[in-house]
């Protein structure tokens, strides 16, 4: 025998563990899988935006999640049966800088202030010039066109994502005024005196305005009467704009929707407003089985889902799957984010799913009454869905 | 060092110990060979392969220059070591004299393990001093380089070619059926 020979047959040497060996390695794995999952759920992320940036797929998530949430922060919108009745004289003269404005700039919370990022929105015409609390990007949302460019001077890339099924929205401010006059005309309508508040240091008078499925709060600089603050709750969802500012000079370059010269492009698709029933169920499969570790999320709403996204980064970054699939798998868990961002039920909608195992056929996670339905849909555990009467609901939808 | 394996590692390094599951899928079965031509001792040799994976779950971070195999077969050979030292010591010999002490492997398991056409192989494997076996099987079979074999076994480079080169030509002589020299 050669040397070369000796040598491939030493190469070429095999051992097959028995099954014993192969069981004690796996489930050395699985322990340290175990841990390092308890870990992560223990951790806390410091700067949440920072973290969630260095994923493509975060990145694209996270953007669409912010621009669905306050896209049309400032649409008052009319759900068609507000019931208040005549305008005050207060609300008429804070409304009307608003109805005489040009352009706005403004700061946009969802949520609660200081739990959540501050978006800066410049509004121009049909366009709003975005930028977000320690992210790198602006991004220049045309309405009139359901564009959005998306700039990373950093990395020199621009991204365009096309809305798909925005509706038509060819000017901002003008939408903005038309709510107003919409709202004004409806039969009934009043508003509700607040008084004085404290906000950032600056004492503001309020005005309230209820409907149906719309509560918006105006706050006033008294001795300007200009519009400083909203705070509008659009179905259960709580979105603050402050630090308003109405008329503020503006160059048009900062709202173009022509990429830098130099910057690459990528093309992207966001669809905010198809997402149906079977697409919020396989949301919350992806959420139990990617982030809940077998089990659903404590809560569905936008300020719960922008609070967790650092931990649904990190899980997802975890999947052991292509990037393809991680987005793919991203993409379905945004569409059933979307509808509960744009509910088309009637009234509200509950959530029962917190400590609930994914697979429980017997705990009811949610619930709620389709547009134009009598009956209601209810969710189960194991993603079963049964229509129901309402007093065979599990619990009111109204009662905590 | 092959591209999946690079991945393997980046997603190690991500925190993701399924990785590591694929890792030992991928390499088990060469390095519990090295492990039991080393020791000739088919428990022992598991035993350190599992210490092995467990001891790879343990790092926080992975960075690695060279190969992922050879890296592992350097863990094996380390660990091999340990246990052979643990019973040097208990029998105050040398690594030398380990071929008294060495574990007696039936000659039926043989065959179990590495199937007859093999046998021959292994049982000249064996017969060699372990300070050879350990160069010849870390360079042949582990891919390591003479440098890394030196710094694994604390001698210079040259002592490793000498160990190599004797440990190659006493296994020709052994395969052949000729008398070693």
């Amino acid at each position: 025998m050669r040397p070369n020979e000796i040598k491939k047959l030493i190469t070429n040497l095999k051992v097959k563990p028995n099954d014993a060996l192969d069981a004690k390695v796996n489930n050395a794995i699985d322990s340290a899988l175990e841990d390092k999952l308890k870990n992560q759920s223990a951790q806390q992320s410091p700067n949440i935006w920072r973290i969630l940036m260095k994923s493509s797929f975060t990145k694209f998530a996270m953007a669409a999640i912010i621009i669905a949430a306050v896209i049309i922060g400032l649409h008052f919108i009319n759900n068609g049966n507000v019931s208040i009745t005549k305008p005050c004289l207060a609300w008429d003269c804070v409304v009307s800088h608003i109805m005489d404005a040009n352009t706005a700039e403004l700061d946009i919370i969802i949520g609660e202030e200081g739990k959540g990022p501050v978006i800066h929105d410049m509004i121009k015409g049909s366009r709003i010039r975005r930028t977000i609390e320690s992210m790198p990007e602006a991004s220049v949302i045309d309405l009139a066109n359901s564009q959005i460019l998306s700039l990373d001077a950093a990395k020199k890339k621009a991204v365009y994502i096309s809305l798909k099924d925005l509706p038509q929205i060819p000017n901002y401010i003008d939408q903005l005024r038309n709510v107003i006059t919409m709202l004004q005309s409806a039969p009934g309508f009043t508003t509700e005196d607040l008084g004085d508040h404290e906000f950032d240091g600056q004492m503001l008078y309020g005005f309230k305005a209820t409907g149906p499925k719309l509560e918006v709060t105006i706050w006033a600089d008294p001795n300007t009467g200009l519009p400083v603050r909203f705070e509008q709750t659009e179905g259960q969802m709580k979105i603050i704009c402050k630090n308003v500012r109405f008329d503020v000079p503006m160059d048009d370059s900062l709202f173009s929707m022509d990429a830098p010269e130099g910057y690459k492009i990528e093309k992207q698709e966001l669809n905010l407003f198809g997402s149906t029933e079977a697409d919020f169920i396989e949301g919350l499969k992806i959420q139990a089985e990617v982030v809940g570790d077998g089990f659903f999320l404590d809560d569905v709403s936008m300020e719960y889902i922008v609070k967790i996204a650092p931990i649904l980064k990190e899980k997802f970054d975890k999947l052991t799957v292509s990037e393809e699939e991680k987005t793919a798998l991203g993409m379905k868990l945004q569409k059933g984010i979307m509808f509960i961002r744009f509910f088309k039920g009637e009234g509200k909608w509950v959530y029962a799913g917190k400590d609930v195992k994914l697979g429980d056929s017997n705990t009811a996670i949610f619930w709620y009454r389709p547009a134009g339905s009598q009956s209601y849909r209810v969710i189960y555990g194991d993603l079963a869905v049964e229509d129901t009467n309402e007093p065979d609901l599990p619990r009111p939808i109204d009662k905590p | 060092m092959q591209i999946e394996d690079k991945i393997l590692i980046w997603r190690f390094n991500r925190g993701d110990c399924e990785s590591v599951r694929r890792i030992y899928e991928k390499y088990k079965h060469e390095l519990l060979a090295l492990a039991v031509s080393l020791l000739k001792d088919v428990s022992a040799a598991e035993d350190v392969v599992h210490d092995v994976f467990v001891s790879f779950l343990q790092l926080q971070h992975f960075n690695l220059t060279g190969s992922l195999k050879g890296y592992l077969a350097t863990c094996v050979a380390n660990a091999a070591r340990n246990i052979i030292r643990a019973k040097i010591r208990h029998n105050h010999n040398s690594l030398d004299d380990i071929q008294s002490i060495e574990s007696n492997t039936h000659s039926s398991d043989y065959e179990t393990i590495f199937g007859e056409d093999r046998q021959r192989l292994t049982h000249a494997i064996w017969e060699l001093p372990y300070e050879q076996r350990e160069a010849v099987l870390l360079h042949v079979h582990g891919g390591m380089k003479f440098a890394a074999i030196a710094k694994l076994q604390k001698i210079s480079i040259n002592t490793v070619l000498g160990r190599y080169r004797y440990g190659l030509e006493k296994l020709r002589s052994s395969l052949n059926g000729e008398v070693p020299k």
